[in-house]
């Protein structure tokens, strides 16, 4: 059982009893694809299609309890098990224990050696777009883009899952930190096909994952640092916490940020002594323990996303590729075109105004300039977080191929004439890819020491936006993002 | 001396009573449109959007007194509209319903011009001559309630007001089209149905090279005679199903809402104004006799002194209808591009304008530069409107002067770099960025903040 789909269970009562009595049948079902299982006291994702994790048996071991860094609580797993519930891919047996009131650190109890790193498959998702260049069409141009899209996420699913696992200490060919770099960068690639599944719930096929994986801006160290004192994070009701205190942006504060303070008021409850109290060992376990949680969240809601898009499940693939025709979410395939092409305008407020505005100063900023405000400050990758971006952006621009080759909104421009359009946003995007690339140091180090560089970022972006805003949407006639159905003349 | 046989003439005509049954149809039909059109508002969820959440508002120039009610007031005020629009239709408490309704709906369009269309400005000036007209006097509830014992007769003038001002709407529309960008480039057109290629039976047609040029030139025909079409007897059969097609084409095409209706019954004033009683006897229902036929118009229908002042008020209104379109010939330029002397004057559909637009403000004492973006006070919808419009573009910088003033506590320069693409152009910048907004006042007079529109053609793009 993902995390969305208990999150739609608690939305609809009358559902539980029905999923309970799912649940309690004996664990001779096949496991949902993008099921997340607990094993001993490691989290390991379940690997996609393998021959054990098909299998009516555990694939991954015989259903350990789950050694939790509780206080006594009861806790189960929270990548989707209730409290007390059996855990569907533990063999049956609750997945609910007693925690110990001495709180271990995840990934791996003393004396327990760590399993030899096991190969991640990727999942074998597909849309089945061609990239077929010639003839253009446009229901051509909606098949390449959802394949992007699913390819995006399948291996964004495999960095996360790496992480899980290294955090859960199974692999140890790398660090946590590196782990969580590598994740970061698919994810931010995945960031700019923020439509369907990964998109806001208004928005059409929307159920909030992007949100749910990478809540940025909306990260609090605060939340987080309150849940580490609460642990919050070892509670079954953790993938229902706001997702200030979840995702990406949670786990790079977790892992990267080794200061024992804490960003709360000094009203705020954890300062009456509790923060302290912990001390730096039982900080850092609590930490790795948080992460591991927050990782295997992340794990859970990355599967959640490709069954949605996997034609064997939610099949979200039909609604963009079959738009106007089989789809029930794209009436037709301009209203497809368009929920697509509102993801490429995350380069205008996400990109432009937050990620490189806001540091140089140019947006919202009272100082000269406001280097606390790049989006990954505890691990400095808010420069690589931008080229990613970009890649992206490239991929949904220009095809997802080999060195970008395949159908894209630039062979769409092409066949309707476009042409000069076209070699306008290239030239924009060049340059802002040169330009980021040439950047020696952190982001926030840049806007330190060389703010008209940094400022110079911003303004290739606004050039590229510029030319999205205003001709793309009015030759392609797309509407813009948001755009309220109403009445016009 | 002929002049003046002419005018007695035209007074004699005017004063004709004729059959108030055409009246009386509008008044049902309009009622029940605009119930409809209060309706779509409240389903859609368009008062919350529209008018409840918007933090700024954009005011028209004199009207900035107007002040927004609140959450509940807007939603309460959609449901009074939507049950007077049904009086109205019902000719219940006529009067004073529909004055109520025409104020309503008016200060709804007033309180914003962000919100500004064609259409609602048409349904508002039709609301205020239905209230004058007496449009109770046939197939209404006061003719029950209050034995009304009148003929059920007006006077012509009531009859040709309401063909003028339709004429007025098809005319000005038509000629709004007479530029190089509709019929020689069949653009915004070519744009707009180049996303319509998989429409059932009229998709395969949209693919073809010259289909805008003739779908232009065709729209452009249909605006300039039609209502004069209409005027003729012997044409009427055959232009009101042209009619008909025409506004069923733009609904099926275009974001136009209740438009295509509105039209559509209000054309039928170009009919005979007895055909509601000629549709109904051929329907068989007992209402399309008049039961109280005037014998002696002259005795029944006199002409006193307030009937001359709302003749020269008619008169008036006719001048201003025919003027208000053409007052963009004082500002000269491209009014597509400038918008000056663009609204009310009945530019349907001509453009196809997207806008980038950030505020630059400086604080001249430390030299500090914001670059704000409209999103901070606009929702999308009112952000694309005022990413095209100038004087919506001065109104947003002056607030946002005000609000940085108060930051710094210093004056700011606020300036826009505002690049706008026409009907597909390569992108312009509308407003001279070398210009401080926070010191220019808006006024009725030509903007000179705003740049010269661009002189190349628009792009001819193929359709897929």
């Amino acid at each position: 059982m993902t995390l969305a789909c208990l999150k739609h269970v608690k939305r609809r009562p009358p559902l539980i009893l029905g999923v309970v009595a799912f649940l309690a049948t004996p664990a001779c079902r096949k496991p949902a694809p993008d099921e997340v299982v607990f094993q001993g006291t490691s989290v390991v994702a379940r690997p996609m299609n393998t021959a054990g994790a098909t299998g009516g048996s555990p694939a991954l071991g015989s259903g350990g309890v789950l050694n939790r860094p509780t206080s006594g609580a009861t806790v189960s797993n929270p990548t989707g098990g209730t409290g007390g519930q059996p855990n569907p891919g533990s063999g049956g047996s609750p997945s609910s224990a007693s925690g110990g009131s001495t709180p271990q650190p995840m990934g791996g109890s003393a004396g327990q050696s760590p399993l030899p790193p096991e190969p991640l498959i990727p999942r074998a998702v597909s849309c089945g777009g061609a990239n077929v260049v010639v003839p253009f069409s446009k229901e051509a141009l909606l098949g390449s883009i959802a394949e992007c899209a699913v390819k995006s996420y399948v291996d964004f699913e495999v960095a996360a899952r790496a992480l899980s696992l290294v955090l859960a200490g199974t692999r140890t060919d790398t660090t946590p930190e590196q782990a969580w770099l590598s994740t970061q960068r698919a994810w931010q690639h995945a960031e700019l096909f923020r439509f369907g599944p990964a998109g806001r719930s208004t928005e059409p096929g929307g159920r909030d994952l992007r949100d749910h994986i990478y809540g940025w801006p909306l990260i609090s160290r605060c939340k987080i640092e309150e849940q580490l004192v609460s642990q919050a994070y070892a509670l079954p009701t953790f993938s229902d916490t706001t997702i200030n205190g979840r995702g990406l942006g949670a786990l790079e504060y977790l892992l990267f940020y080794k200061g024992s303070d804490n960003a709360c008021s000094a009203f705020s409850p954890i300062n009456a002594g509790a923060w302290v109290a912990l001390g730096p060992v039982e900080l850092a376990q609590r930490k790795r323990a948080y992460a591991l949680a927050a990782a295997s969240d992340v794990v859970a809601r990355a599967n959640s996303l490709l069954s949605f898009w996997d034609p064997a499940s939610g099949n979200f693939c039909k609604e963009v590729t079959q738009a106007g025709t089989g789809s029930t979410t794209f009436g037709s395939t301009q209203l497809a075109l368009n929920a697509v092409s509102d993801a490429l305008f995350y380069m205008d407020e996400e990109f432009k105004d937050w990620k490189l505005g806001r540091p140089s100063g140019l947006v919202e900023c009272a100082g000269l300039s406001c280097p606390e405000a790049v989006e990954a400050p505890y691990a400095g990758a808010s420069l690589d977080n931008l080229r990613a971006n970009v890649s992206g952006f490239r991929s949904l621009f220009q095809g997802c191929g080999q060195g970008h080759s395949g159908l894209g909104f630039d062979d769409w421009l092409i066949a309707v004439g476009a042409s000069d359009l076209n070699a306008r946003m290239f030239g924009a995007l060049d340059q802002l890819e040169q330009k980021l690339k040439a950047v020696p140091v952190p982001l926030e180090d840049l806007v330190r020491t060389d703010l008209a560089r940094a400022q110079e970022l911003h303004a290739a972006a606004k050039a590229l936006t510029d030319l999205l805003k205003t001709e793309f949407v009015t030759l392609l006639n797309l509407d813009l993002p948001k755009s309220v159905e109403g009445d016009n003349d | 001396m002929t002049t003046t046989s002419s005018f007695y003439r035209l007074l004699t005509r005017l004063r004709e009573p004729v059959d108030s049954a055409w009246l009386a149809a509008f008044r049902v039909l309009f009622g029940l449109t605009l119930a409809v059109s209060i309706g779509r508002f409240i389903w859609n969820g368009w008062i919350d959007t529209f008018y409840v959440r918007p933090t700024f508002r954009f005011s028209y120039f004199g009207f900035e007194w107007l002040t927004p009610l609140s959450d509940e007031g807007f939603h309460l005020l959609f449901w009074v509209l939507g049950a007077l629009a049904v009086a109205v239709a019902l000719g219940f408490l006529f009067r004073l319903t529909a004055l109520l309704f025409a104020l309503g709906f008016a200060y709804l369009q007033l309180l914003d011009v962000g919100t500004y269309l064609n259409h609602y400005y048409l349904a508002a000036l039709l609301s205020f001559l239905l209230w004058l007209s007496p449009a109770h006097r046939t197939w209404s509830l006061d003719r029950c309630l209050f034995r009304m014992r009148s003929p059920e007769k007006v006077r012509a003038l009531w009859l040709y007001l309401f063909r003028f001002q339709l004429a007025v709407v098809y005319t000005f529309a038509g000629l709004a089209k007479a530029t190089p960008d509709w019929l020689w480039h069949a653009q915004p057109l070519g744009i707009w149905i180049s996303s319509h290629t998989d429409l059932f039976l009229v998709g395969p047609f949209f693919r073809l090279p010259f289909a805008a040029h003739v779908m232009s030139w065709a729209g452009f025909l249909f605006d300039m005679s039609i209502a004069w079409l209409l005027l003729v007897p012997r044409l009427r059969p055959f232009a009101y199903p042209v009619l008909l097609f025409f506004h069923s084409m733009t609904s099926v095409l275009f974001p136009i809402g209740m438009f295509p209706v509105i039209m559509t019954l209000g054309a039928l004033v170009f009919f005979s104004p007895s055909w509601p009683r000629r549709l109904l006897g051929i329907l068989g229902a007992r209402l399309a006799s008049d039961p109280n036929p005037a014998t002696n118009a002259e005795g029944t229908l006199g002409f006193s002194r307030l009937d001359r002042l709302g003749l020269m008020a008619a008169a008036s209104y006719c001048v201003l209808q025919l003027a208000m379109p053409l007052r963009y010939l004082a500002y000269g330029g491209n009014v597509l591009w400038h918008e000056q002397g663009m609204r009310f004057s009945w530019r349907v559909m001509v453009r196809e304008k997207n806008g980038s637009v950030t505020f630059v403000v400086r604080e001249p004492r430390t030299g500090k530069i914001w670059h704000v973006s409209a999103r901070r006070y606009l929702n999308p919808v009112q952000e694309r409107e005022m990413s095209t419009q100038p004087d919506l573009i001065l109104q947003l910088a002056h607030r946002i002067r005000d609000d940085y003033r108060a930051l710094t506590n210093s004056p700011v320069e606020v300036r826009a770099e505002a690049l706008v693409s026409l009907n597909g152009r390569r992108i312009h910048a509308l407003i001279d960025p070398n210009v401080d907004l926070a010191t220019v006042q808006d006024s009725l007079l030509p903007a000179r903040f705003i740049l010269p529109s661009p002189v190349e053609a628009p792009p001819h793009l193929k359709r897929i």
